[in-house]
């Protein structure tokens, strides 16, 4: 072979050719005959429009509201939360954004905020995190304990891996999918090379890092001991990860955005539905079994939904609807029902993939909330469950239960049933009739 | 060691706010929005007695590389061996921003992190590898010489991790370096697989991505003297927002650094330097919280004719601006606050409107201009200086309307150095549905009738309603959308800044001359050179370059002088 074509080839596998994914478009079906337990958080940012969430209970069950509409098809395995608090979010002082973000998952106060323009970090384990130990046990493992993915985050964290250790999502679906499924298209034994070389550069850093952190003053120890730890996490999943099963086919690679940190308004419907492509394919494979899927960040992070003809600001109308102006409300609850329809895809991708004597969904756990309900509120928040064995076709009242008792709740009906989750200040016991 | 860094930084806060501040009576308003029924929170703190004392030393956090000085460092590193307009900068993990600047010191590398860095590193590589006749010249031919490759990581592994290597590691990147047989199966070019997976190394190294302050051991257990190439680093990335270039590595391998007379010369030397716009637009950007101007968008309803590709033409002009006041100018705070003098191509000129005419500028105070850009002389009675500037209105503003409330608050934080708390949790914002057709003005007056509100609001509010004469796009208007006439009177109530402000220019002016923004923006400068917010133990360093650059009326090399010569910058607190 010539020396340029086999450049070609290099730098294709790279990534930087124009690759085109050798695999078809094909359903994603999962042979396995054991049926693991599987959860997936969905956070969606500034509230509802509040009047038209609620559901009504009827004879023939759940009449869903306006905004719920778009889940329609999954009623009969729809509960929606009514009267959930974040606890710890309404004690503390400092800015609600970061804060109804930032402890929403671990039901503990934010430990530190990091001033204008910045970040938080975390009070405690996030409950995905928690879950993901327990969910990736047993005699073949998947390859990754958690993922997270986002749309436009920012850097904004869900989930913690402890207090002061945020884990950020990946807000890039091709970054994603390169790393769930990227290399696949290599020939093995280039795929081998490459691999090869990683662990290489990953023995260089890890023994430089080990070096550093014994001689660099005490102060800088613990940034590269986690650096360090890290890199040791990665290896040891890639070393741990068997050949994937013939059964499962990647989707094909998701669209190329060209700033996807800090994409164009218009661009974030085509994130949303990559992500919850590669989030379906992830599960379908078996590639993880718990995963946060955060649409947005924390405050005003000055995005528009104009692929709905909105011009104004989401979290401008958000704190300007649900009181005295009908315009923003109605352009509030337009952009919750879209932010539904999204869900409702998530759902269906699930729905399609056949398992065991259901489907997917029948075997992982949705749990879609905002940490927001009306403004900066952070008392009864919408929260919805879907699937996962959950009766479904339900209104649960939960007024005044902190959100702890919720992921209390969940992890007994997972099977990882804990003592005791967040704040100790709230006691916090499983919510009763969850499951 | 987090946890008690975190509270430290909130006491910090508080204190060298009163610090800062001193001269300012009453607190900010987050002081009197506490509720005392809520409880303790963590975000409150005490403040701490101030610590007298030299500041021999500071304590810098180990700060990881942002994506600026990444994009930088590999321009530099790297040259033309990046393809031309190759960003860099997203394909790294986003920064985290501490003290109002990015320094990554806060976040430690999660296991997503390590494959985002290891992904970049290969994509740079990658790319590096197909324009490898750029990375050094013997790499040209089809087949280098062992020697050529041994040669060519020898220069760059120094220079990438800025600092002279131990022969073992030199040999240890040489092994590295050399090509290996392609394994069976495999029909790469073993020449580009070694450049490959050496250079992505490299890039991966802590040493490259980390700021690595290891120092000497003093007298003193809890000082360390920094070594001469970390004091290198130290200036190349305060000026130039990248790495030492030949002559600082040249001065630091004689120990000439050590010497604070050679670390002024070599500032002036930098700032003469090019790359010196960089590093001053790394700072200015952020000092003025342009950070969303990169996906800056605006509601076509009200700017039809809007289009994304201004972004980048806001962004030169700004630097643009920054160069002639600060490199070819003056140099002063107070000419940064008010030259009626910048540089557009006409597709920004149209947002001035009849604000910005056409002048002149003598050769050597012009500053490198992009393509189609020309100077213009701002209307005197409408502009004045940084803040009044397009690329700064436009981003502190809404899709569609102005922004008096985040125009107020930017004003408080980057101009008086003040910590404005969050809104109440239970506060219903906007209290009451704005009149149809009521103005910015009297939708802010609600404010002043809830006492919540009113304690942070009439502090924020007057300084953005100074700014009401600009729309949306930062364009001078008489009329605000609803059609009512825009009356921008204002104030700075709290600050040293007395009496109304009628308009833009008079709050531009205001804060030209106030001592306390003068002593601010040597704050923002300290905070962006230890990558961390100010604490108690900054305070004797942190008022010296205050007074400093006081006395040198706002001369803004003056106070990096004052930074660059002082103990505290060659050495660091380690307890």
């Amino acid at each position: 072979m010539s020396r340029a074509r086999s450049r070609r080839a290099f730098l294709r596998a790279l990534g930087l050719g124009a690759a085109a994914a050798p695999w078809l478009p094909s359903s994603l079906i999962h042979a396995e005959t054991s049926t693991p337990r599987r959860v997936v958080f969905v956070h969606f940012a500034h509230g509802v429009a509040r009047d038209r969430w609620s559901p009504q209970l009827g004879a023939e069950g759940l009449v869903l509201s306006p905004i719920l509409a778009p889940l329609e098809a999954f009623a009969a395995r729809l509960t929606v939360i009514e009267g959930l608090d974040n606890a710890p979010g309404l004690r503390q002082v400092g800015d609600q954004h970061n804060i109804a973000v930032g402890t929403l998952l671990t039901a503990m106060p934010l430990r530190a905020d990091l001033g204008p323009g910045g970040h938080y970090l975390p009070g405690g384990i996030s409950i995905d995190q928690r879950l993901a130990t327990e969910l990736s046990a047993g005699s073949d493992p998947p390859p990754w304990p958690s993922l997270q993915l986002g749309v436009r985050t920012q850097g904004f964290a869900i989930s913690a891996l402890e207090a002061e250790r945020p884990l950020r999502a990946d807000d890039d679906p091709a970054s994603a999918y390169a790393r769930l499924f990227g290399e696949l298209g290599l020939p093995p034994a280039q795929l081998e090379q490459l691999q090869a070389q990683r662990v290489r550069a990953r023995d260089l850093v890890r023994t430089r890092l080990d070096t550093l952190a014994r001689t660099l003053p005490a102060a800088d120890r613990e940034p590269l001991e986690a650096h360090a730890e890290a890199v040791e996490a990665h290896q040891d999943r890639l070393d741990a990860m068997g050949p994937r099963p013939a059964s499962c086919e990647p989707p094909d690679s998701p669209p190329l955005v060209e700033h996807p940190s800090t994409p164009a308004d218009a661009e974030v419907p085509t994130l949303v539905r990559a992500q919850t492509e590669v989030l379906v394919a992830a599960l379908a494979c078996d590639l993880t079994r718990v995963v946060t899927l955060q649409w947005g960040s924390s405050g005003n992070d000055g995005l528009r939904h104009v692929w709905q003809g909105i011009d104004q600001e989401f979290h401008t109308l958000a704190h300007l609807a649900n009181g005295e102006d009908p315009h923003a409300h109605e352009q509030l609850a337009a952009m919750n029902t879209w932010t539904m329809e999204q869900l409702a895809e998530l759902l269906a991708g699930l729905d399609a993939v056949p398992q065991g004597e259901g489907t997917l969904l029948d075997h992982t756990l949705v749990v879609a909330l905002s940490g927001l309900s009306v403004g900066h509120h952070m008392g009864d928040l919408p929260v919805l469950l879907a699937g996962g064995g959950v009766p479904g076709g339900r209104v649960l009242s939960a007024a005044g239960a902190p959100l702890a008792s919720l992921w209390l709740a969940l992890a007994q009906h997972l099977g990882v049933p804990l003592a005791g989750f967040g704040d100790p200040a709230d006691d916090a016991a499983p919510l009763p009739g969850v499951a | 060691m987090m946890a008690l860094r975190a509270m430290l930084r909130l006491v910090a806060t508080t204190s060298c706010r009163a610090l800062t501040l001193a001269f300012v009576s009453g607190l900010a308003c987050g002081d009197d929005l506490a509720d005392p029924e809520r409880g303790p929170s963590a975000f409150e703190g005490r403040p701490l007695p101030l610590r007298g004392g030299e500041p021999l030393a500071l304590a810098v956090p180990l700060r990881r590389l942002t994506r600026e000085q990444l994009h930088n460092t590999l321009q530099d590193l790297l040259g033309e061996a990046l393809p031309a307009g190759f960003d860099v900068r997203e394909l790294w993990p986003p920064d985290d921003v501490d003290g109002g600047f990015a320094s990554n010191a806060t976040v430690p590398v999660t296991e997503l992190a390590v494959e985002q860095l290891e992904r970049a590193a290969e994509r740079v590589a990658a790319a590096a590898v197909r324009r490898r006749a750029h990375l050094h010249a013997c790499l040209e031919p089809a087949d280098p010489t062992a020697a050529c490759l041994a040669q060519w990581i020898e220069e760059l592994a120094p220079r990438a991790l800025r600092r002279p290597l131990a022969p073992a590691e030199l040999e240890s990147w040489r092994a590295l370096a050399q090509p290996e047989p392609s394994p069976a199966g495999v029909d790469e070019d073993p020449v580009d697989a070694a450049i490959f997976r050496t250079l992505s190394a490299l890039l991966q190294s802590p040493d490259f991505l980390y700021r690595v302050e290891a120092g000497e051991p003093t007298d003193d257990p809890e000082v360390r003297r920094l070594t001469a190439h970390e004091i290198a680093a130290r200036l190349s990335y305060l000026v130039w927002s990248s790495l030492p270039d030949a002559s600082l590595t040249a001065d630091a391998d004689s120990g000439r650094l050590y010497d604070p007379a050679a670390r002024a010369a070599q500032l002036e030397r930098m700032l003469a330097d090019p790359r010196a716009v960089r590093g001053l637009m790394g700072f200015h950007r952020q000092w003025l919280e342009l950070g969303a101007l990169d996906s800056l968008d605006k509601d076509r309803n009200v700017f039809p004719t809007f289009d994304p590709a201004l972004r980048p033409l806001l962004a030169a002009e700004l630097q643009a601006f920054v160069e002639f006041v600060i490199l070819r100018g003056d140099a002063r705070f107070a000419t940064l606050m008010s030259a009626r003098t910048t540089f557009v191509p006409p597709a920004l000129a149209a947002w001035y409107g009849d604000d910005a005419s056409p002048t002149t500028v003598p050769q050597g105070q012009l500053p490198a201009l992009p393509e189609g850009f020309v100077p213009v002389a701002l209307d005197e009675q409408r502009r004045a200086g940084v803040l009044t500037l397009v690329p700064v209105m436009a981003t502190h503003a809404k899709a569609g309307r102005s922004d008096p409330v985040g125009r107020g608050a930017l004003v408080r934080r980057r101009w008086l150095c003040e910590t404005l708390a969050a809104a109440p949790p239970d506060v219903v914002m906007p209290p009451v549905a704005p009149a149809p057709g009521s103005s910015q003005r009297d939708q802010l007056e609600q404010h002043a009738e809830d006492p919540a509100c009113a304690a942070c609001h009439a502090r924020m509010d007057p300084g953005g309603l100074a700014l009401e004469s600009y729309d949306a796009m930062g364009s001078s208007r008489t009329h605000d959308l609803a059609g009512n006439p825009i009356d921008a009177r204002g104030a700075l109530p709290g600050s040293d800044i007395e009496g109304a402000l009628e308009g833009p220019v008079a709050l531009a002016l205001a804060l030209a001359h106030s001592e306390q923004a003068q002593r601010c923006y040597a704050t923002q400068w300290l905070r962006y050179a230890l990558g961390r917010p100010e604490g108690p133990d900054d305070a004797a360093l942190l008022l010296a370059v205050q007074d400093r650059f006081l006395a040198a009326d706002g001369h803004v090399p003056t106070l990096l002088r004052a930074l660059v010569v002082a103990d505290a910058f060659i050495q660091r607190r380690v307890r």
